[in-house]
Parts: structure tokens; C-alpha cells; sequence
């Protein structure tokens, strides 16, 4: 199998980002940083999506949305304004399904061997969220939306 | 299938010289999350569309009963090595479930989260849960597959 360059692999999800973003709310997202994370913890108060995946590689991507671009990603999926918690969630869900599986599917098609499947999504949110992840390595982004900031974080199993 | 996982956690916990004497079993039409530390970890068939959710979910009491055992810290739910070894936990359990059902089913790396009030759906599918007594609390281990 041709060696997988991560970087292009996160590369390929910011991308998806962008285009995810501007399909559902016709919105632009900007870049500001990126950073290769120095420990396993992630802290975040707001909603987060979590997709794992696996195959020729694996590992897991973190998606935190802010709660003004929770609110507009909820109306952009039909909702009324008034968001019970259980629909928020299932909102921050798709949003992590349709950015996974559009940039998974780029993966694959550019290192075919890799077969990489995305898991399915899951969604939380509550008050002093820590998010951990062991064994693994990889980079984190903060995109600058009108509605505050998404915060990517895209982890990779270092044995690979 | 949950009666698998029930097993594979049965056997992880009794190399901890844990014995589990009954488990109570659940079904829900969303995989939610219960408890203050959840641990998820995704399945995915490798030459199909199958795939999945296990997660194994902690009250206080659980997370902290099991830390006391298998790193002497009751109180290690604050600490990386705490976190570190209740993700150890569900990879072993995860691993022994896997080869237990001799199925083409890859995991993914488990993501744990812990916090307060934490609300979550692991998975739109529904789910089948197993729940087990644990030094005063509760640990759960769900289930969703399609």
C-alpha cells in the first residue's frame, strides 16, 4: 500500500469542512490554527461529534462546534429555533457524518488500498468535557466561522 | 451478540478478580449515554456495510471501584493515568468481544469523555445494554449494530 501521508489525510477533512459548511448554511470558514496537540486530553464546553474509523489506518476525528453555530447548523436541518437537547444532538451528529464521509470518501479514492470506514457518529454534550484518546497522534485545527469557531481535532494510532 | 459483550466484560473484570454474578440487560431505540465517564469505541466491517457502537459507561462509584483496583488511585478519574487505564479497559474488552464473535469487525481507537451533566448519543441505532453492580455504582456496556 502507498505510505498514507497524514498530513494530506488531515488536509482532505479541513476541506470537508469547508464545503459541509457551506452546503448546509451557505457560510464560508476560515483556518486559524493548526497545532499538533501535546497531550491526550481535549477540554470543551459545547457539542462535540466523535467519529472513529478504521481500515488501512485508523483513528478518530473530534469535531466541537460553538453553541451560535450549533443553533444555525440546527435550523439549516429543518429545526424551529427551539432546540430540545436530544435534536441538538442529532444535529451535531450529521454535521460529524457528513464531514467524515466526505472526507473519508477523498481518502479513499486517492490511497484506494486504504478502505478506511468511518464508524458510526456520536454526539455529547455537557459542562467541562474532557475528551481522551491514547496511543494516538495527530493535529488540531480552529476554523473562524461567522457563528464562532469549530475545533477539529484528527487523531491517528501511532503504531502505523 | 450483547450476550458476548457481557461475557467478554465478565472475563476482562475477572482478571481483575472481579466476579460478576448477574447482569441486568436493557433496550432502548437510541444508543444514549449513562453515567459520568463513557467510553466509546467504533466497529466497522471490513468488506461490507456493517458497523457499530460498544461503549462501556461509568457512575462515580464504578469508575472509581475499578481505578482502586487497577491502579490503587480511587481517585484517579481525575488523572491521565486513571483515564488511561478505563481506555485500556474497553480495548481489552473490545478485543475479547471481537474474537468472541469470529466476525469480520474492525475497532476503532476508543475515545473515552468525562464531565458533568454529560448528555450524548452514541448512535442513532438502537441499542441493547448490560448492566453491572460495581462497588456501590453501576458500569454499563451498550451495544448498537446494524
Amino acid at each position: 500500500m502507498e505510505r498514507v501521508q497524514f498530513s494530506e489525510v488531515v488536509q482532505t477533512f479541513a476541506e470537508a469542512i469547508r464545503e459541509v459548511c457551506m452546503q448546509l448554511l451557505n457560510m464560508d470558514v476560515r483556518k486559524v490554527t493548526e497545532e499538533k496537540p501535546d497531550n491526550a486530553l481535549i477540554r470543551f464546553d459545547g457539542a462535540v461529534a466523535i467519529i472513529g474509523f478504521s481500515g488501512g489506518f485508523s483513528g478518530r476525528l473530534f469535531l466541537g462546534v460553538s453553541e451560535p453555530f450549533l443553533a444555525e447548523l440546527y435550523v439549516s436541518m429543518g429545526g424551529d429555533g427551539s432546540s430540545p437537547v436530544e435534536e441538538q444532538l442529532l444535529a451535531v451528529n450529521e454535521f460529524g457524518n457528513l464531514v467524515a464521509g466526505h472526507a473519508l470518501s477523498r481518502v479513499n479514492n486517492r490511497f484506494p488500498e486504504a478502505n478506511v470506514r468511518p464508524a458510526p457518529p456520536s454526539s455529547f454534550r455537557g459542562e467541562q468535557l474532557v475528551f481522551f484518546n491514547f496511543g494516538m497522534g495527530g493535529f488540531h485545527l480552529i476554523f473562524e466561522t461567522l457563528h464562532g469557531n469549530i475545533e477539529m481535532n484528527i487523531l491517528f494510532k501511532e503504531d502505523q | 451478540m450483547i450476550t458476548e459483550l457481557g461475557n467478554a466484560l465478565r472475563e476482562i473484570l475477572a482478571a481483575f478478580g472481579i466476579e460478576v454474578a448477574h447482569l441486568k440487560m436493557s433496550y432502548s431505540d437510541l444508543h444514549q449515554v449513562e453515567g459520568i465517564l463513557c467510553i466509546v469505541t467504533g466497529l466497522v466491517e471490513n468488506h461490507g456495510e456493517r458497523k457499530g457502537i460498544v461503549s462501556l459507561e461509568f457512575d462515580e462509584a464504578a469508575a472509581s471501584f475499578l481505578l482502586g483496583i487497577m491502579i490503587g488511585d480511587p481517585e484517579g478519574i481525575s488523572s491521565e493515568m486513571g483515564l488511561s487505564a478505563l481506555s485500556e479497559l474497553s480495548t481489552m474488552v473490545c478485543g475479547s468481544f471481537l474474537t468472541r464473535l469470529n466476525v469480520a469487525l474492525m475497532a476503532t481507537p476508543p475515545t473515552g469523555v468525562v464531565g458533568k451533566r454529560v448528555q450524548g448519543i452514541l448512535n442513532t441505532m438502537p441499542a441493547q445494554k448490560i448492566f453491572l453492580p460495581l462497588g456501590g455504582g453501576t458500569l454499563a456496556a451498550g451495544l448498537s449494530i446494524s
